[in-house]
């Protein structure tokens, strides 16, 4: 089996790289400081925080499953979770509109929001 | 230049021929054990924690066999193996809600090498960085499906680079481990 690069696949290399560098540049674009967090637990929304107050927050997640939210100086983390791989907690703080913090075994979606999205202080 | 080069497309058919009127008795202990090794190399790759930090992020280590299978066993076996070490991983190694993932990633990348090993215009890492870019994205699609959540696309070009790199050097290793190795003898 030859280990030599052919022609076609330098072209589908620089294609995948190209598609990347666009998509970056594409989301690079529409950032901006966010203003409210978003927590969906399945799809649905769970919670809405503005996040310039800091507070805690456990998310009841899919089948028993907790992930424990922490808003401080306007970014957003997981500090703790029930799931087993803490991806969650790895995936650090986010503050960007458009970043999200996912975490898959409890269906847990934290998104930031930019100024256009309401705030209900009371939620949770 | 020319001559050569077809003599060995014919060996290589030859011998792909040669394997899939292999008897079942003599199928059965060589497909076990290559199931068996990928279901090693899933179980070796979840403890390298650095390719966790986005989730689909991974090295592909499985689809070493995959591809190999597919380039010597022929593709319905490759599928067939396939299938087999992404249902007993799902079970042995993670939970039910993985094998969906796991499942949407294998099919569509096994997919596309296939369709791309067929132009024969690709070499063995061609094909394995569009099986493993395919891969993520099948991922991805199921996870957006799931969480009902676009904004998951958010990781696509990480994986896009991550799976460019991860899956060049895995089709390198499986293209210089088929120089040598030639199984099923």
């Amino acid at each position: 089996m030859s280990t030599r690069l052919k022609k076609a696949d330098g072209i589908l290399i620089v294609f995948i790289l190209f598609i990347a560098a666009a998509i970056f540049i594409w989301y690079d674009a529409g950032r901006e400081q966010g203003q409210v967090v978003v927590v969906q637990v399945s799809g649905k929304e769970m919670a809405r925080f503005p996040l310039k107050e800091d507070r805690t927050y456990t998310i009841k997640g899919k089948d028993g499953g907790s992930n424990y939210m922490l808003i401080k100086d306007g970014k957003v983390r997981v500090d703790d979770a029930s799931c087993p791989d803490l991806l969650c907690k790895k995936q650090g703080a986010i503050s960007q509109v458009g970043q999200s913090i996912i975490c898959l075994p409890n269906q847990v979606v934290i998104a930031i929001q930019g100024e256009g999205a309401k705030t209900d202080a009371t939620a949770g | 230049m020319q001559r050569p080069d077809s003599r060995k497309k014919e060996a290589e058919e030859k011998l792909s021929d040669g394997k899939k009127a292999q008897p079942f008795y003599k199928k059965v202990p060589l497909y076990g054990m290559l199931v068996a090794l990928a279901m090693v190399l899933s179980y070796v790759e979840a403890q390298i924690p650095v390719f966790y930090y986005v989730p689909g992020m991974k090295l592909g280590l499985t689809n070493l066999v995959i591809i190999m299978a597919l380039y010597r066993l022929g593709e319905k076996d490759a599928l067939l193996l396939n299938m087999l070490r992404i249902v007993l991983v799902s079970i042995t190694f993670s939970n039910v809600y993985s094998l969906w993932y796991s499942l949407a990633g294998g099919i569509l990348s096994f997919i596309v090498m296939v369709l791309l090993k067929k132009t024969q215009k690709f070499s063995v890492m061609g094909v394995s960085v569009a099986g493993a870019v395919a891969h993520n994205f099948g991922q991805i699609l199921v996870a957006v499906t799931v969480l009902s959540n676009s904004m998951l696309l958010y990781y696509f070009p990480v994986l896009l680079l991550s799976g460019t790199v991860s899956g060049f050097l895995i089709g390198l290793l499986g293209a210089k481990l088929m120089k040598h190795i030639n199984y099923g003898g």
